[in-house]
């Protein structure tokens, strides 16, 4: 479970964020949509414990950020359209990287474990900066899942992909939902990874403006409710 | 204790196996100093004593200004791919990152300095009146302080525009009683003073490095906030 608690954010004299309050309990996917400047990297980046909210709180399972920051770190996965790999560093030493930062035991079990289910095995000893876009990609999901977090947050993570990417993608989303991890994915499409998601939220200058189940909603509805909320 | 350092270690190994495969910065700074060696060698004729008088602050500037452009591709690193928001996404504390980068900052400053010293003394014809082992410790202080005031100071701007320009501007300054001190001592060393002579300006290069040690440990937390 990963909740943030009347999270307000301010850059200058621009409020970007507007006393939120998401609460996203173990084993949902939430979909955040929204416009440009809307707020949803920043809710992301607040509920990633990478950047601090003026005002409010994130809780993650029982524990609170004030307490424990480095062990709420150990629970949460990031994956974004920016890799956050080094180029010259081999996928092995990128993962292995990571692994220590997260003081994993058993490392490398653990990145052979998550390399075979991105389908990057025999690349493992490449230098990353010879890697394709969606390799890239295949190896920034075993980057955030290589400590098995409880809660992944996505941050655009189908730009740029192809459609192989794609559908990797979508099938490690499943694969983390049906391990009943939480997922909190921030996007701009209304198709790409959509079929597995419970709950959509729709962000609007700083404040919630839609949140509802996706429970037989069609794609047409998604699109006819974004643009009335988002119109407003 | 074990767990943080072996944080800091990461770093340090991460960035220093980044800079082995990429040479980015140590063939720069090597290239740099060397020619700043020989450029200096050509363009004056010194007598021996001019030689005494002006060579420390010759090593230690071409030093300060190669050591400037490995600081500068510190955080430049970090920035590519987004790097930096990663290494922060995980439990490790940001000053924790800033001991990690400033110990591979050093490694490659006194890899620098492995190469270009002996040079001077063969481009200069100097001959060492004090002792070596005392003058090797005056450089390994000097570079230690530079080191933790630069790679702080790099944080600060690695954000900024223009901040490959903006570095030297604010380092200097900071720099001033550290360089002040490593060149008076380095040319004590060079004529042979006695060390009564000269230590106080080792004293002051220790207080500077220990305020510089501790400065960014409580400050660093404010320079990795992400927006």
């Amino acid at each position: 479970m990963i909740e943030g608690i009347n999270i307000s954010k301010t850059y200058g004299s621009k409020n970007v964020l507007r006393d939120i309050s998401v609460r996203i309990p173990m084993g949902e996917f939430v979909a955040v949509l929204g416009p440009n400047g809307a707020g949803k990297s920043t809710l992301l980046k607040i509920l990633a414990l990478i950047s601090k909210p003026d005002s409010g709180q994130v809780i993650i399972g029982d524990q609170s950020l004030i307490n424990t920051p480095g062990e709420l770190k150990r629970k949460i996965g990031i994956i974004s359209h920016s890799s956050f790999l080094y180029p010259e560093l081999t996928a092995y030493e990128n993962l292995q990287f990571f692994g220590r930062l997260y003081g994993m035991d058993n490392l490398e079990a653990q990145i052979i474990a998550v390399i075979k289910k991105v389908g990057l095995l025999l690349a493992l000893n490449e230098q990353v900066y010879t890697f394709s876009r969606g390799m890239l990609q295949r190896l920034s999901i075993a980057r955030a899942l290589i400590h098995n977090p409880e809660v992944i947050l996505l941050d655009e993570p189908f730009t740029g992909l192809d459609q192989h990417g794609i559908s990797l993608l979508q099938g490690v989303l499943r694969d983390l939902k049906s391990n009943h991890k939480t997922i909190l994915m921030v996007t701009h499409s209304f198709e790409d990874g959509m079929n597995d998601v419970d709950r959509i939220l729709i962000l609007n200058k700083g404040q919630i403006a839609a949140d509802f189940p996706t429970e037989n909603l069609l794609s047409e509805d998604l699109k006819r409710i974004y643009h009335e909320k988002v119109a407003c | 204790m074990g767990r943080e350092l072996a944080l800091i270690t990461t770093i340090f190994k991460k960035d220093l196996v980044s800079e082995f495969r990429a040479k980015e910065s140590v063939v720069t700074m090597v290239t740099f100093s060397v020619l700043i060696l020989v450029l200096f060698s050509m363009a004056f004729e010194p007598s021996r004593r001019t030689v005494e008088e002006i060579l420390p602050g010759l090593i230690w500037m071409s030093l300060i200004f190669s050591g400037i452009l490995g600081l500068n591709r510190t955080y430049a690193r970090e920035r590519f791919n987004d790097c930096l928001i990663g290494i922060l996404s995980t439990p490790i504390a940001p000053y924790q990152i800033y001991l990690g980068k400033a110990a591979s900052n050093l490694v490659q400053l006194l890899f620098v300095e492995i190469i270009t010293f002996p040079l001077y003394f063969i481009f200069y014809d100097l001959n060492l009146k004090g002792s070596l082992g005392i003058l090797i410790i005056i450089m390994l202080i000097g570079s230690v302080g530079f080191i933790l005031v630069g790679t702080f100071l790099a944080a600060l701007t690695s954000n900024l525009r223009a901040n490959e320009a903006l570095l030297p501007v604010i380092l200097f300054p900071l720099l001033m009683p550290v360089l002040l001190a490593a060149i008076e001592a380095t040319s004590a060393v060079f004529t042979g003073l006695s060390l009564d002579q000269y230590l106080p300006w080792i004293k002051l290069i220790l207080v500077y490095d220990l305020i510089f040690l501790v400065m960014p440990l409580l400050l660093f937390d404010y320079l990795m906030e992400v927006d």
